[in-house]
């Protein structure tokens, strides 16, 4: 349990980080493709494809190249989506933007704040 | 797109660089703040205390050699009966000095505080703090 000196200074902290660019920049690519059914049924479509592989692969099947085709198509479709490339341009600077936050933790702390948070499994 | 002029795409620059300033500002209050707590203080004591205990220096070493000398077998699955006892009795001895035992138990503590804090930071900016405050960070927020 934070005791409420930290538990303050945290909040006050991720209250300031969210109104980072990258991080605003996030939320907003993220509302714009919730609210995008067409980027939504081109992403069903793709992990349809992505899953149907795997399985493929892992049956120790070759896909056929018709399948190679679609999962292809549907790649591209991605690619021409601009909501789905947009969320993806802001989740690429808002995770290249969290470590340098982190560092800056680090630097105060003395200890690598980032490797003590970190998931075990990552 | 709407083009913007000079002046006012140096003023969002210049609002996005002090926003970015302040959070970098408010990065190192929340390091200070955590290197306030008790937890922290008792951690860094237990290290001082640890770094002074040369037997118990002398087991860990002893204990992080074996580990080092059986790495490959630890990695393959691979060690025998033998291999596997010595292995938990040094670790047993290194464990056994009430030093460690006490610097094992405050760094505990002082991680999941310092988890707790990034699980706050997550509940606040909807993306998934601690899994992403590493370079190449693995998940999705």
């Amino acid at each position: 349990m934070l005791d409420q000196a930290l538990h303050q200074a945290t909040l006050d902290f991720a209250r300031t980080l969210r109104h980072a660019p990258a991080v605003a920049a996030y939320e907003s690519a993220t509302e714009a493709l919730d609210a995008d059914p067409g980027a939504q049924a081109l992403l069903a479509d793709m992990r349809e494809h992505q899953a149907a592989l795997v399985r493929l692969q892992q049956s120790g099947e070759s896909p056929t190249q018709p399948q190679i085709d679609a999962f292809r198509r549907s790649q591209e479709a991605i690619r021409g989506c601009a909501t789905i490339m947009a969320h993806l341009r802001a989740t690429a600077e808002v995770k290249a933007f969290l470590p340098v936050v982190a560092r800056r933790i680090t630097a105060s702390l003395g200890f690598d704040y980032a490797q003590i948070v970190a998931p075990k499994s990552c | 797109m709407t083009l913007l002029s000079v002046d006012q795409s140096s003023e969002l620059g210049a609002v996005s660089r002090a926003t970015e300033t302040e959070v970098l500002l408010a990065a190192g209050t929340l390091g200070t703040a955590l290197r306030e707590t008790p937890a922290f203080v008792r951690l860094h004591e237990a290290g001082a205390g640890l770094s002074v205990d040369d037997a118990a220096q002398e087991a860990i070493e002893a204990f992080n050699r074996c580990r080092a000398d059986l790495q490959i077998e630890i990695r393959l699955g691979t060690l025998d009966a033998d291999q596997r006892a010595e292995i938990e009795r040094l670790q047993s001895t290194m464990l056994g000095f009430p030093t460690l035992a006490e610097y094992l138990a405050a760094q505990a503590e002082f991680e999941e505080i310092c988890r707790e804090t990034a699980g706050l930071v997550t509940g606040e900016i909807g993306i998934d703090f601690a899994a992403n405050c590493r370079a190449g960070g693995c998940c999705g927020g």
